[in-house]
């Protein structure tokens, strides 16, 4: 029953973190219908940020994140200014590709510079912490990292409910051409919402510094598992995206715990494939 | 003798009844005109003859067999072809491959295919567009592709999904000849047109229908001064101008 | 008909040139650029492979090193666990790949898209995994071939590689005779109908299923057979090596860098993403590792973002514009 209550709790944490990751892309996804192959290199980005920040400056983590989640939101805008908008619209692959590119070149770039080693901080405030729920242990950065994302994400979700900007996006994902006539600027709305994109991993992949090891290979598996749980929300929907992070996050720790450890990808994939083919566009979409 | 019959036949998109209780026979040789004000349910009967929607009930045979379920590609094997209102050229092939695709069905063998498709391109006078990409063609080059590609596929029965609308005068004239020539060599044809000079001279019998029902199915000259035809659709003032001179002024239908 | 008579002229020089090459002195023997066109060839046919059901028929998999690891298992267990040849592996390896493409792509092709391409990256990752932990396979490990004599039979040469040479070259005529064949054929017409529009090409007679999961199939079996020749050229196979996501990747850069959906493109984009990968490899090592594949991912954004339709779309765009180029006064 402990264990039960341990495999839950993990696999609730790591979903929030995934829900979280995968929200800044299924937003660039909804409004412009491009898959930003780089998303877990910025993940990867964002963690370098702050562990250099950390191992420089002894910023701990839970403020580091600000400025990971500001160079990354900087990267995003700027990767949609020289190449998504560059790319849109030349072919349906042609962004998907490019990001591709760049997520090898950011990849292979941090592999030369930081050497594959894995880098882990430590002296960091949280470190080595841990909360006792009913038997289970839980780890204190991993409960803040997963408590932090539930937050931003309520926050992304007012933003694009309840706010200006947030129907500007809403309008532009829905039709640019006609969001474009009622007078929305849509081009800056492409640029802040792959700033937005961009801030989201780069705030996740901030706060993971404080109880996960970075190396230049880190993003990928990110990556497959964000793109995973945006197909499996139906793209665009934050709801979609935190319920199919969840269910990603505990078919992870479960299969990882109760059959094998090197099978709870494959278990992950296996169950993403399932919905999907009787739910083509996601349990969310539209 | 009927190469199509329709019986009974009812299409419904939830509470949206597009086709209701439709029943009608399509003569061998004969050119059938399918009219009917927009919104009369025309298109969704084309795509239930054609297989790409299954009606909610009744039933469609073709040459006795019932086809009424079977998938669009066994339909257009057995000798129906069709074009789409909307055209939809293969665009990024040229016009002879786009024809090219329609005469593989009947022949496996390049050589036969390519002479065969030469032979409708010419028919349909596309052969100095031959080595043009579709998707640049204008719209009257891309409803003649429509046909053409259609005719390749050695059909019995074409369905022409207003094949003259969007036209100019000149190349409706030609479009009319094009659908004579087909019937001259035995191609059976069922249309839906909105432009009545396109249909009037060449129908043999007009099936109207009105927000999805059948009014009438009759020859052209019985249609016209039907009452309900002329409430529903012609509007008073056509039907007369149409009764005093039936050939004299092509241009003046045009507006109504 | 005259741009086909110079593509057949190009076609049989260069298959003849390829042949005479190795008799010339110095022309492949050992040498490091004897390598490198192996790897050409190698990579040119599994990118074709690839161009019929992505390319030509527009059905963009993600999925591809899965056959292409299939094909490598296959010979690789032949020879291996069976101390058998891989003459007969890879032809088993190209036909389970063949099957096994079937039931996967049936349900996919549904899936419209990007649905359509992240399935099959998850697909990529499912086998990858299963074959991590399948011992029958070699697990994680992988399987590692025993010292075999040299010569056609074991198809494996320790000195001269020229045997390799050839065998890349052979795996290269058929693959491209394949697609040649298929090019002027119905099959060719049916596969970009499918791709220009799936109910048009209904409504003319093609059923659009069949051809789908006919291209898949010989698209994962001809891949199969690529990834034979790669087990046998590396000497050993594991899951990482042919079934992950970046050797897909791979086969859909070069094609699409050389010109997606044209006969040509994967032949010239292997011609030249290859050499620049293995020649950067050799010759900047100094600066340390991944600087040939930063190299590579600047070269496919740029590509992107400047020339998507690839090499073979700057070719057409310097032919001087005939009458296929132009529109004829466009929609009104």
């Amino acid at each position: 029953m402990n264990h039960f209550l341990q495999v839950l709790f993990d696999g609730l944490l790591n979903g929030l973190v995934y829900a979280l990751v995968a929200a800044g892309l299924s937003m660039i996804w909804g409004v412009m219908d491009v898959i930003n192959f780089a998303h877990g290199e910025f993940l990867m980005v964002g963690m370098y940020v702050s562990y250099w920040i950390g191992f420089f400056l002894d910023v701990d983590p839970l403020f580091s994140w600000i400025a990971s989640g500001a160079f990354l939101f900087i990267m995003g805008a700027a990767t949609y200014r020289l190449i998504i908008r560059n790319s849109l619209g030349k072919s349906a692959m042609a962004p998907l590709l490019a990001t591709f590119g760049l997520s090898m070149v950011l990849k292979n770039f941090c592999m030369n510079r930081f050497t594959p080693n894995f880098r882990l901080l430590s002296g960091t405030v949280l470190e080595g912490k841990t909360i006792s729920v009913g038997g289970a242990i839980l780890s204190v950065p991993q409960l803040a990292t997963a408590a932090f994302a539930l937050v931003l994400l309520a926050c992304l979700y007012w933003m694009l409910k309840r706010t200006r900007l947030g129907w500007a996006i809403q309008a532009t994902a829905m039709d640019s051409e006609a969001a474009e006539l009622m007078g929305i600027r849509t081009e800056n709305i492409y640029l802040l919402v792959f700033g937005i994109g961009g801030a989201c991993v780069g705030i996740t992949g901030g706060l993971m510094t404080s109880y996960l090891a970075v190396y230049p290979e880190v993003g990928s598996l990110f990556s497959l598992i964000a793109f995973v749980v945006v197909a499996l929300g139906g793209f665009g929907s934050i709801p979609g995206a935190l319920l199919a992070a969840i269910i990603i996050g505990l078919v992870e720790s479960f299969t990882g715990f109760y059959v094998a450890a090197v099978v709870k990808y494959a278990a992950v994939f296996a169950v993403y494939l399932a919905v999907i083919l009787i739910r083509p566009k996601g349990l969310f979409g539209w | 003798m009927a190469i199509l019959t329709v019986r009974n036949l009812t299409k419904s998109f939830g509470a949206l009844v597009a086709n209701n209780d439709i029943s009608f026979d399509v003569e061998s040789g004969t050119i059938v005109g399918l009219i009917g004000p927009n919104g009369a349910g025309k298109t969704t009967l084309f795509n239930c003859v054609a297989g790409l929607y299954r009606p909610t009930s009744g039933r469609i045979t073709f040459e006795d067999r019932d086809i009424t379920n079977l998938p669009s590609w066994r339909i257009a094997r057995m000798g129906v072809a069709r074009t789409f209102q909307v055209v939809r050229p293969l665009k990024e092939m040229t016009v002879l491959e786009n024809i090219l695709v329609g005469a593989y069905m009947r022949t496996g063998n390049p050589a036969e295919a390519m002479a065969s498709a030469k032979r409708c391109m010419e028919m349909s006078s596309l052969s100095h567009y031959m080595d043009r990409r579709a998707g640049g063609l204008t719209i009257g080059n891309k409803k003649r592709l429509e046909v053409a590609r259609a005719l390749a596929t050695g059909p019995k029965l074409i369905l022409l999904d207003e094949a003259a609308a969007g036209l100019t005068t000149t190349e409706t004239r030609e479009m009319v000849e094009l659908i004579l020539r087909m019937k001259s060599e035995g191609v059976t044809i069922l249309m839906v047109e909105h432009i009545m000079e396109a249909i009037m001279p060449i129908a043999d019998k007009l099936v109207v229908l009105n927000g999805g029902e059948k009014i009438i199915e009759d020859v052209p000259g019985v249609v016209v001064e039907d009452p309900e035809v002329i409430r529903a659709y012609f509007g008073e003032k056509y039907s007369r101008r149409l009764r005093k001179g039936a050939k004299e002024g092509n241009d003046d239908g045009r507006d109504a | 008909m005259n741009t086909k008579k110079i593509s057949d002229g190009i076609w049989y020089l260069l298959l003849a040139g390829a042949l005479v090459l190795p008799f010339i002195p110095g022309g492949i023997e050992n040498t490091f650029h004897g390598h490198v066109l192996t790897m050409v060839f190698l990579y040119a046919s599994m990118a074709q492979a690839w161009n019929i059901i992505s390319g030509y028929c527009g059905q963009t998999s993600f999925g591809h090193a899965v056959f292409f690891g299939i094909g490598a298992y296959g010979a690789a267990m032949a020879v291996v666990q069976f101390n058998s040849l891989p003459w007969y592996g890879a032809p088993v390896g190209a036909l389970v790949a063949a099957l096994v493409s079937i039931p996967i792509s049936a349900p996919c092709f549904r899936l419209k898209g990007h649905y359509f391409a992240i399935a099959t990256f998850a697909i990529v990752e499912i086998f990858n995994r299963l074959f991590m932990i399948w011992d029958w396979v070699g697990g994680a490990i992988g399987l590692d071939y025993p010292i075999l004599e040299d010569g056609w039979r074991n198809f494996s040469w320790s000195s001269d590689k020229t045997g390799y040479y050839l065998g890349a070259l052979f795996l290269f005529a058929l693959v491209f005779g394949v697609v040649r064949w298929i090019d002027s054929h119905r099959m060719g017409y049916y596969l970009r109908a499918v791709r220009e529009g799936q109910e048009t090409a209904e409504s003319l007679g093609v059923n659009s299923s069949l051809v789908k999961l006919s291209a898949m199939a010989l698209s994962a079996g001809l891949a199969g057979l690529c990834g034979a020749f790669f087990a046998q050229y590396n000497y050993r196979v594991d899951p990482p090596m042919v079934m992950s996501l970046d050797m897909s990747m791979k086969f859909v850069l070069i094609t699409i860098l050389g010109g997606l959906g044209t006969f040509w493109g994967p032949l010239l984009g292997a011609a030249v993403l290859i050499p620049l990968q293995e020649y950067t490899r050799a010759y900047l090592a100094h600066l340390g590792s991944g600087v040939d594949l930063i190299i590579f991912g600047l070269i496919i954004i740029y590509t992107m973002i400047r020339q998507p339709t690839g090499i073979m779309g700057l070719i057409r765009g310097l032919a001087p514009r005939g009458r296929d180029a132009s529109n004829d006064g466009g929609d009104r």
